[in-house]
């Protein structure tokens, strides 16, 4: 029998929990005294619901009193599939997403290509059905306005001090992306992906590379998290994984857990994230992608994560399971196609928890679902 | 049960007013035609040049006796005719063109089946119609069913059908209220601040 | 799979024809509509609209036919409807973008339609449906051979969208023994909104189609299903 998490962690217990579908990822993070914050959204095919949401229900946490923090690293597709239920059912929790989402140019692009004109896709349809709920609670809340935290380089989005702790044990979540420059490219994208007046009506396909990611390091009760989203090294000094390495007024410290990058990609990769961010072996957690001929990790990003940390983990392996349809379909389908693949395949859960007051370096790792060790991957 | 025969009259559908169910079953195109063909032959002489001839014809040939025209209320009794051209669909997916090669296109699909995962697939051209092979680039909209279509000859034969949907073009006029929608939903969430 | 699904897909295979239509009620140019003018907008194929069978047009009514499609219009009712599954959303999006253009119509209802002919395996089982639905007892005090010609049950629609569901039954013309089930699901405007009754239908149109396609959907499943008890 497959196994599955249902247990909660103990109020002293740092969590942070990585599922991933083969297309999308979340991450939940405890950060003690039954505290949560999740970091994107991606749907669990087999129950069609969101796997922050079902994991918090199901270990018994009401997540209307109990998530702090919603993070929405960028708006593409992979990464926000169901946020916009988890942000209507977390009623306490803060927002946070990139500063350039709160401009002009990406509400227009949202009211133009949402639901209205039946040109939606989920990453537009999600920040839609977000938009709408932070309006109707601006409409029914006293103080007028509903302020996100807005991400940007190096900016605190949450702090708590823990109970009876000291100063060094606070809480923190902060930025470390989109830098400035990476902000304007990220307005000058948006404009280009408004429609035109007389162009015919299509899903807005966002461009490579993203220059929204929100890249999120948290200390948590002394443990330092290090989650990369999808920010790509883009060879430019001011935007990308070069910015942040260089930057003056991130905060200090080393990560002790990495949530690598953009699925361990080599566009993703910069050497000193390995030297300065994070300790030498970190914990590395990554989940898998797969569009049309592009698989990521690849077997040459594998050997270069492990040559850095054998502790490894990836949400899910992706194994080319099909459902096979009646038999007068799949022969149609046979001549009408060169290749046919489920987008989800497996679905897997990492969880990583710490022995509370210990040595916060010493984390334990469980893997449920279809997740495995990084070195078991099939790659290509 | 009895056997069926649905009864349908132009003028009563008309002066209903109230349903909006029954349509394409109600009245077969013949029919109606047919119908505005006897209301032209009683002096509604709202004719385009199409039933010209047919007036024309009716008028040479003199006046109507009782015979060859009944007499108002009209009652049209509808008969099934097995000539219907049906196409039932055993699997259908809504897809969106993710990039386009040389001589196929990959694809994003979303079982409308909902029975499994969402699938990507590499298409080949040779599936596209001629008159929606420029319709196929980035971001573009499809229907695909696989089924078996009927004929009015009876004939069956399975099928595999790729339609990409058709919407009129962006007006300035839908942009610009995207635009205002946008302005104030941030002015209501206080961000113009 | 899982187990519900595969059991709805085994029931469906009963259905031997199914069409939709949508049906708007309010004050049409039926000249308008005619295949020249759907291609003009880009909302059918140049060729389509030439290999059209046009039936009539005339500032009365316009009834034409594509290969998939027919439309018929009169200056109080519009439909368009088909009977291939192929193209019952490319019907939903033609409606959807006539009347994007034509958003000034006035419209003060709308209907969208469903309806199936679907087998019953054998005709004692035929006509036991009939008796559950309309017991004879009565009727044979009045008539000789009393027989279920056709039943109508209607009902308000859940939702927040005022409207009605009207399910009918009867034996089909097409398939035997069969049953017909059309489905019209009802929308209907509050006079104050008349000005902008053709938005709000189209508005509707394409936010709640899945919707009704899914209930009209259970409907007919649970009338097959019905059907062999």
């Amino acid at each position: 029998m497959e196994r599955i998490a249902d247990s909660r962690p103990d109020g002293n217990q740092i969590e942070v929990s990585v599922f991933g579908p083969g297309y999308g990822e979340s991450i939940v993070i405890h950060a003690g005294n039954g505290e949560w914050i999740i970091v994107d959204s991606c749907i669990n095919p087999l129950s069609g619901k969101p796997a922050a949401l079902e994991y918090l229900e199901r270990i018994g946490v009401d997540p209307a009193s109990s998530v702090r923090l919603i993070v929405a690293t960028h708006w593409h597709d992979d990464h926000i599939r169901g946020l916009s239920k988890i942000f209507r059912a977390c009623k306490r929790s803060d927002f946070s997403c990139s500063v350039a989402l709160q401009s002009r140019q990406f509400l227009a692009l949202v009211e133009a290509c949402g639901t209205r004109h039946m040109m939606s896709s989920s990453g537009v349809d999600e920040f839609y059905e977000i938009l709408s709920a932070m309006a109707h609670r601006a409409r029914e809340a006293s103080s007028p306005g509903i302020h996100p935290r807005w991400a940007i380089a190096d900016r605190p989005l949450w702090r708590k001090s823990q109970p009876g702790a000291n100063a060094d044990l606070m809480n923190q979540v902060h930025a470390l992306s989109p830098s400035d420059a990476a902000m304007r490219r990220s307005l000058e994208e948006l404009a280009s992906l408004f429609p035109l007046g007389r162009s015919p009506k299509r899903r807005v396909m966002p461009r490579s590379p993203n220059h929204f990611a929100v890249v999120i390091w948290a200390n948590i009760r002394g443990t330092i998290l290090l989650l990369g989203s999808d920010l790509e090294e883009t060879n430019d000094p001011d935007t990308g994984w070069a910015k942040i390495v260089v930057s003056g007024t991130r905060p200090a410290g080393r990560a002790c857990l990495f949530k690598v990058p953009h699925h361990g990609s080599r566009n993703a990769d910069h050497p000193a994230v390995w030297s300065d961010l994070v300790d030498s072996r970190p914990l590395c957690v990554l989940t898998p992608f797969w569009m049309g001929s592009a698989q990521l990790p690849r077997r040459s990003d594998i050997e270069r994560i492990m040559q850095h940390t054998d502790n490894a983990y990836i949400s899910a392996d992706l194994k080319a399971k099909r459902l096979k349809r009646r038999k007068p379909v799949e022969e149609m389908l046979k001549g009408a196609v060169r290749s046919i693949r489920p987008l989800h395949s497996s679905f897997g859960h990492v969880r990583v928890r710490s022995s509370g007051q210990m040595d916060p370096k010493e984390l334990a790792v469980d893997l449920f679902g279809d997740a495995i060790p990084l070195n078991a991957f099939h790659a290509m | 049960m009895l056997r069926s025969q649905s009864l349908s009259t132009f003028r009563s559908v008309q002066e209903a007013g109230s349903e909006s169910g029954e349509a394409g079953f109600v009245m077969d195109p013949d029919d109606v035609a047919g119908a505005v063909r006897l209301q032209l032959e009683n002096g509604d002489s709202s004719a385009t040049p199409l039933l010209e001839t047919q007036l024309s014809t009716a008028k040479q040939k003199g006046p109507a006796t009782s015979e060859e025209l009944p007499e108002p209320p009209i009652v049209w009794l509808r008969t099934p005719k097995p000539t219907l051209d049906f196409l039932l669909a055993l699997q259908k997916w809504e897809g969106t063109v993710l990039s386009k090669g040389r001589d196929s296109f990959q694809a994003r699909l979303i079982d409308r089946n909902r029975v499994g995962p969402d699938e990507e697939a590499e298409i080949l051209l040779d599936e596209v119609s001629e008159d929606d092979l420029p319709l196929v680039t980035p971001g573009a909209v499809f229907y695909w069913s696989i089924g078996y279509h009927t004929g009015t000859n009876r004939q069956k034969r399975r099928v595999s059908i790729i339609r990409f949907r058709r919407l009129p073009a962006w007006t300035e006029k839908e942009l610009q209220q995207a635009n205002e929608q946008a302005e104030r939903l941030r002015d209501l969430l206080g961000w113009n601040e | 799979m899982n187990e519900s699904t595969s059991a709805q897909e085994l029931l469906w295979q009963a259905v031997g024809i199914e069409g939709i239509s949508i049906v708007l009620l309010g004050d049409f140019n039926p000249k308008i509509i005619q295949p020249s003018w759907l291609a003009c907008q880009g909302l059918i194929a140049k060729g389509e609209a030439e290999a059209a069978d046009v039936k009539i047009i005339t500032p009365d009514v316009s009834v034409f036919k594509l290969e998939w499609l027919t439309i018929q219009v009169t200056r109080e009712r519009y439909s368009a409807s088909t009977t291939q599954a192929a193209f019952f959303e490319a019907v939903r999006d033609l409606v959807v973008g006539t009347f994007s253009i034509l958003r000034h119509t006035p419209a003060r209802a709308m209907g969208i339609n469903r309806d199936a002919h679907f087998r019953v395996s054998t005709v004692e089982r035929w006509n036991a449906l009939g008796d559950r639905w309309a017991p004879k007892e009565f009727w044979k005090q009045v008539l000789e051979k009393p027989g279920l010609l056709t039943l109508i049950i209607d009902s308000p629609r859940p939702g927040k969208h005022p409207g009605r569901m009207r399910v009918q039954v009867e034996p089909s013309g097409k398939v035997e023994p069969g049953v017909f089930c059309a489905i019209n699901d009802h929308y209907s405007i509050e006079k104050d909104q008349s000005a902008s009754g053709c938005e709000i239908l189209i508005s509707i149109l394409r936010d709640c189609w899945d919707e009704s396609m899914h209930r009209s959907r259970e409907i007919i499943l649970k009338t097959i299903e019905e059907s062999r008890r």
